[in-house]
C-alpha cells in the first residue's frame, strides 16, 4: 500500500517475421510498459525505432472509413480477439480492399436513404405550411399565375404583425391574419407586383418565416391529398431502404467489427514499434511489467513463439541505467479498492517517483478525517452516502467521485455522531464527544494537535524518503529543525493538555543532549559536503554552518506555521455549525409569517441543500489545501512516470 | 518455410495489377518475398528497367543456392545444372556483345547476376575482343566444346544463331546428364518434366524457324532436342518437314499438343497455348507430396516465370499500360499459396 507494484524489466529478442505476433501477445495482455530503447544506451548500439507515418496515415484512414461505415449501418462497437498474424506491410492492402468493397456496396443504399430523408423532410415541412393556408382555400395554380399582383403566404410573430402594416402603409397592400399558434400568425401578404422587392423586405423585417408551398395545380385540397400520397410513397421506399440496411448489418456487421478491431490493434503496433529497438532484422522489445506476472508473460511467449523469442527478465537493482538514473521505473500503484479513488489527489499534486513513499493513503485517510472533522452531520453525511451512492450505480465514468463522495458521507456521519448533529438540529442525539459551537478552544486545540501529528508524518516519511532514495544519508539540517520542532510541539502539547508550562530536569536535559547530538551530527555532514566541493564552493566551512543553521531555524519556524494552518479545521467546523444556526433562524422568521410550517420546513431543507453544496465545496478545497501545502510538500519528490501499459 | 509460400498469390497479383504507378507497385512488392532484394531501391533512374531485372535475377539466383542447399548432394547437382540456363543467357549476352563491338561497359548491365551460379568471371569476358578468341578462352571449360562445334559456321556467315543455338542445345543435354545422380523415383518424374520442356521447345523452336527464320526442313531437323516424346526421329522429322503451321499442328500427336494447340492459327497463339500448358504441369506438381525433387524443380521455375511477369508489369507501369491489358500477359498467377 504505501509502496508501488515491484516491476521487473523484460527484454524480449524477436527477429523480424515475428515482431508483429510478439507485440500482438504484449497488446492482448495488457502488461507492459514499453521503454523506448532508443532513448537508452542501447540507442547508441544502433537500435533504432522505425516510425512509419505513411503506413500508420493510411491505416488511420482505413480506421475513419470502418468508422463510417459502421455508423451508418448503426453497427454497436464491440471487442473481438484477432489473430496475432499481423503484417502491417501487407494486411494494408486487404483492408483498404475490404473497405472499398464495402463501400461500394453501402454507398449507393446511403445516397438513396439520405435523398428519401430530405425528399419525405420538404414533402412533410410543405404539407404541413399548406395545413395552416388550409382556412384560405387558396388555389395554387392562381396564386403561382398571378401576373400584377404578388400574394405570398408568412409566419409572422404575431407582436410584429403592426410593425408589418407600419412598414406597408405607404403602399396598396392587404395583409390577410390566416391563423394564429404559438405566438406566431399566418398571413397571406398581398401588394402590387411592382412592389414586390419592398413587401420581400418588409416581412424580413418583421422577422416573417417564408413559408415553402409546392407549384402545383389545383385546389388546395388535391394538393394536400397529392402530398399525402407522395408521402406515403417515399416512407414505404424508406421502409424498404431500411430493411435493406439491416440486411446489409447483418451481412457485413461481423466483418466491419473485424476490420475495425484489427485495423485498432495493427495501429497499436505500428505506434509500439517507434518503442522498439531494431538492429538489421531483429527487433528488442524492453519493458518493465509487474514482477508477479513476469512468469505470465515468459509462458505466453514461449507458448505462441516458441524458440523464435527470447524472453529474458532483469530485477531493477540489476539493470545499470536504474542506477545512474537514466532508466526511469514507472509506477503503478498498489492501493486497496476504497483508497484507489484518492489517487486521482496524488496524481494531480504530481507522479511519486518509484523508490519513494506511495502517499495515497495517508492522502485518503487524512482526507477522510479532516472532511469529517469540517462537515461533521449524521443527516448531511447520509446524503452525500445516497449522492455517493447514486453516482456509483449509475454513471460508471465517475465511479471513483462516487466511492470518494460515499466515503466522505460516511466520515460525516461518524462525526456528526460524536458531535450529536442531525441536519444542524441538536438535542436529538446524544453528543458523544463535544459540540463544536460550544467547546470552541476545545476544538482549536485538537486541531492543532492534529496538524502536529500530521506534520510530524510528513517529516518522517521526508526521512524514509531520504533513506530509500539513498541522497547521501539524512538530510542533517531538516533533522535539526524537527528536534526543534517536535521539542516546541511537546512543551505546547503538555500546555495544552495541562495548561500550564513546566520546565523540569528530564525535559530540559532530554532537549540538552538532544540538541547537542544533533548539532553534532549536522556540523559534521556540513564540513563534509564543504571537503568534498572545495573545487567548486565560494564559501567556506564557518559560512557553511551559519547558512545550515538558518535553514533549520527556518524549516523549525515553518513548521510551526503549517501547524497553525491547521486551525481552520476548527474554524470551518464553526462555519458549519454557524450557517446552521442563521439557516434555523431564517427558518423560524419564515415559519412565523404562517404556511403551518410548510415554509420553516422548506428553509430548513433549502438551507441544508445550500449548506451540502457551498459548505462541501469549500471544505472539500480546504483539506485538499492542507494535504498539499502543509503535508505533501514536505517529503513528496515526484518527477516518477505513470505505468502505461501497451493495449 | 514451405517454398510454395516464396511465390507470389493470386491476391498479390491482383494488388499488383491496381497499382495505379510504379511507386506503389513497388512498395507492394516490398511486402512480399522480394522485400530484401528491393529494399532501399530507388527505381526513378534511366536505368531503372535493368536495375529492376538485376534486383529480381539476383533473387533468382540467391533461390537456387538456397534450394539446393537444402538438398541431398545429388540432388543440389541437378538444381545446379538447372542452373546453367541462367549462365547460358549470359554467356549468348557476352557473344551478342563482342559480335556487335558493344563497349564492355554497355554490356555489364545486361548480364544476369549470376555469379555465384558459375565459375565464369564474365566482367573478364566482355573484355574479350573476339568470337574466336572467347570460344580459346574457354576452351578448357564445360562450354568449350558446344562453342568450338558452332565456331566455323559462325565464322563463316558471321552469324551468332549457330552459336547461341549450340548453347542451347548443350544446356538441354547438361541438364538431361544432370537427373542420372537422382534416385529412381526422381529421375521418372524430371523424365516426365524435362520431356514435357523438350517437347515444348521443339514446337515452339520449329515453329520459329519455319515460320520467321524460313530454315529448310533438314536444318530445323538438326536444331531440335532428341528428348521428350517428340525427341524420336520420326516425331522431329514431322515437326521440321511439315509444310506450314497448320500442318505441323495437325502432325502432333491429339494428346496433349493437339488439344492444346487446337484452334491455333499463327505463332503467338501456338506459343500462349504451350505456355499456359507448361505452367498447368508445373502447378500441378507443386500439388504433390512433398519430399520428391520435382517440388524445388517448379519452384525455381515458376518463380522464374514469375520474374517474367514482375519484369512485364514493371515496363508496363512505366509504359502506362492499362492493367486490364497487362493482366492478359501474366501466367500463373495461382501459383503461390492463397490468402486465407
Amino acid at each position: 500500500m504505501f509502496k508501488p507494484v515491484p516491476l521487473v524489466l523484460v527484454n524480449i529478442e524477436v527477429g523480424e517475421a515475428y515482431v508483429s505476433q510478439a507485440t500482438a501477445i504484449l497488446t492482448k495482455l495488457r502488461i507492459i510498459h514499453l521503454v523506448n530503447l532508443v532513448e537508452t544506451p542501447l540507442g547508441k548500439l544502433g537500435y533504432m525505432g522505425e516510425l512509419e507515418r505513411d503506413l500508420l496515415g493510411r491505416y488511420e484512414q482505413v480506421g475513419a472509413e470502418v468508422d463510417r461505415w459502421t455508423q451508418a449501418l448503426e453497427i454497436a462497437p464491440q471487442v473481438v480477439e484477432i489473430p496475432p498474424d499481423l503484417d502491417p506491410a501487407k494486411d494494408i492492402y486487404r483492408l483498404e480492399e475490404a473497405v472499398r468493397q464495402i463501400g461500394q456496396q453501402v454507398t449507393p443504399l446511403l445516397q438513396e436513404l439520405s435523398e428519401i430523408d430530405e425528399q419525405l423532410a420538404l414533402l412533410k415541412r410543405q404539407q404541413e405550411n399548406l395545413e395552416k393556408l388550409r382556412p384560405t382555400g387558396i388555389n395554387l395554380e392562381e396564386l403561382a399565375n398571378l401576373r400584377f399582383t404578388y400574394l405570398t403566404p408568412g409566419l409572422v410573430p404575431t407582436e410584429n404583425l403592426a410593425k408589418l402594416e407600419e412598414a406597408l402603409a405607404h403602399l396598396h397592400h392587404a395583409l390577410i391574419p390566416v391563423t394564429t399558434a404559438a405566438s406566431r400568425t399566418v398571413i397571406l401578404a398581398a401588394a402590387l407586383a411592382t412592389d414586390r422587392e419592398v413587401v420581400e423586405q418588409a416581412l424580413k423585417g418583421a422577422f416573417s418565416e417564408p413559408m415553402e408551398v409546392p407549384a402545383a395545380q389545383g385546389s388546395l385540397e388535391d394538393v394536400l391529398a397529392g402530398l399525402q400520397a407522395q408521402i406515403q410513397d417515399l416512407e414505404k421506399s424508406q421502409e424498404e431502404a431500411l430493411a435493406r440496411r439491416a440486411a446489409f448489418r447483418e451481412q457485413l456487421g461481423q466483418d466491419l467489427i473485424r476490420l475495425r478491431n484489427r485495423v485498432d490493434l495493427t495501429r497499436t503496433l505500428l505506434k509500439a514499434r517507434v518503442l522498439f529497438g531494431k538492429v538489421d532484422h531483429a527487433y528488442l522489445v524492453s519493458g518493465w511489467i509487474p514482477a508477479q506476472l513476469a512468469e505470465k508473460l515468459k509462458e505466453a511467449m514461449a507458448q505462441e513463439l516458441g524458440e523464435h523469442a527470447l524472453v529474458e527478465i532483469l530485477t531493477p537493482e540489476a539493470i545499470p541505467g536504474v542506477r545512474e538514473g537514466i532508466l526511469k521505473i514507472p509506477i503503478l500503484f498498489n492501493n486497496p479498492y476504497l483508497l484507489r479513488p484518492f489517487e486521482r489527489l496524488t496524481k494531480a499534486y504530481g507522479t511519486p517517483g518509484y523508490g519513494e513513499v506511495e502517499p495515497t493513503a495517508f492522502l485518503a485517510i487524512g482526507f477522510l478525517v479532516m472532511f469529517g472533522m469540517m462537515f461533521g452531520d449524521v443527516g448531511q453525511g447520509a446524503v452525500l452516502l445516497s449522492l455517493g451512492y447514486l453516482i456509483f450505480r449509475k454513471f460508471i465514468r465517475y465511479t471513483d467521485y462516487g466511492i470518494i463522495l460515499m466515503e466522505c458521507g460516511v466520515s460525516s456521519m461518524v462525526f456528526g455522531v460524536l458531535y450529536g448533529s442531525l441536519f444542524g438540529i441538536e438535542g436529538l442525539l446524544p453528543v458523544l464527544w463535544f459540540a463544536p459551537l460550544k467547546n470552541i478552544m476545545y476544538f482549536m486545540k485538537i486541531s492543532l494537535i492534529f496538524g502536529g501529528g500530521f506534520i510530524s508524518l510528513g517529516l518522517i516519511l521526508s526521512f524514509i524518503n531520504a533513506l530509500r532514495l539513498r541522497q547521501g544519508g539524512l538530510p542533517a539540517g531538516e533533522l535539526l529543525a524537527a528536534f526543534f520542532y517536535w521539542i516546541i510541539a511537546a512543551i505546547g502539547l503538555r500546555y495544552l493538555l495541562t495548561g500550564v508550562l513546566i520546565w523540569d530536569f528530564w525535559l530540559a536535559f532530554a532537549v540538552a543532549v538532544g540538541t547537542l547530538g544533533l548539532t553534532a551530527i549536522f556540523i559534521w555532514q556540513r564540513l563534509r559536503l564543504s571537503a568534498a566541493k572545495i573545487q567548486t564552493q565560494q564559501e567556506g566551512p564557518g559560512l557553511q554552518i551559519l547558512e545550515g543553521a538558518i535553514e533549520a531555524i527556518d524549516g523549525t519556524v515553518r513548521y510551526i506555521g503549517n501547524t497553525i494552518s491547521f486551525i481552520r479545521i476548527s474554524a470551518f467546523a464553526l462555519a458549519h455549525a454557524g450557517l446552521f444556526i442563521a439557516v434555523f433562524s431564517l427558518a423560524e422568521t419564515l415559519g412565523r409569517l404562517g404556511g403551518g410550517g410548510v415554509f420553516y420546513w422548506l428553509t430548513i431543507a433549502l438551507g441544508n441543500a445550500v449548506i451540502i453544496l457551498l459548505e462541501g465545496l469549500v471544505v472539500s478545497i480546504q483539506t485538499m489545501r492542507l494535504e498539499y501545502y502543509e503535508f505533501l510538500s514536505k517529503f513528496f519528490h515526484g518527477g516518477g512516470e505513470m505505468f502505461s501499459p501497451l493495449k | 518455410m514451405a517454398l510454395k509460400s516464396l511465390l507470389l498469390t493470386s491476391e498479390d497479383y491482383y494488388f499488383l495489377l491496381r497499382s495505379p504507378d510504379p511507386d506503389d507497385f513497388l512498395r507492394y512488392l516490398t511486402t512480399t518475398a522480394y522485400g530484401e532484394s528491393l529494399s532501399g531501391w530507388d527505381w526513378h533512374t534511366v536505368e531503372a528497367e535493368s536495375e529492376f531485372n538485376q534486383h529480381l535475377y539476383s533473387e533468382l539466383a540467391r533461390n537456387f543456392q538456397k534450394v539446393g542447399r537444402g538438398l541431398k548432394k545429388r540432388e543440389g547437382l541437378f538444381i545446379r545444372s538447372l542452373a546453367q540456363r541462367l549462365v547460358g543467357e549470359n554467356l549468348k549476352v557476352v557473344l551478342r556483345s563482342i559480335h556487335r563491338g558493344l563497349p564492355p561497359d554497355r554490356a555489364l548491365n545486361l548480364l544476369l547476376p549470376v555469379e555465384k551460379l558459375s565459375s565464369l568471371n564474365f566482367r573478364e569476358l566482355l573484355n574479350i575482343g573476339s568470337i574466336r578468341a572467347l570460344a580459346d578462352y574457354l576452351a578448357r571449360t564445360p562450354w568449350g566444346p558446344p562453342l568450338a562445334r558452332a565456331l566455323p559456321r559462325y565464322l563463316r556467315e558471321h552469324s551468332l544463331f549457330p552459336l547461341e543455338m549450340s548453347i542451347d542445345l548443350w544446356v538441354f543435354d547438361c541438364i538431361l546428364q544432370g537427373r542420372h545422380s537422382l534416385s529412381r523415383r526422381d529421375r521418372r518424374l524430371t523424365g516426365q518434366l524435362l520431356g514435357i520442356m523438350a517437347d515444348i521447345n521443339n514446337i515452339i523452336w520449329a515453329a520459329r524457324f519455319k515460320e520467321i527464320y524460313g530454315f529448310p526442313g533438314e536444318e530445323i531437323y538438326q536444331y531440335l532436342l532428341g528428348a521428350g516424346s517428340l525427341g524420336e526421329p520420326r516425331r522431329r522429322h514431322d515437326l521440321a518437314f511439315a509444310p506450314n503451321l497448320a500442318v505441323m499442328i495437325d502432325r502432333l500427336p491429339r494428346r496433349p499438343y493437339g488439344e492444346v494447340l487446337k484452334g491455333a492459327m499463327d505463332l503467338a497463339a501456338v506459343e500462349e497455348g504451350l505456355t499456359h500448358y507448361w505452367v498447368k504441369t508445373l502447378e500441378k506438381v507443386l500439388i504433390l507430396p512433398p519430399f520428391q525433387i520435382g517440388l524445388p524443380i517448379t519452384f525455381l521455375l515458376l518463380k522464374e516465370l514469375e520474374i517474367h511477369n514482375l519484369i512485364t508489369l514493371f515496363t508496363g507501369l512505366i509504359l502506362k499500360i492499362p492493367s486490364d491489358r497487362l493482366s492478359q500477359l501474366i501466367l500463373g498467377k495461382a501459383a503461390g499459396s492463397r490468402y486465407v
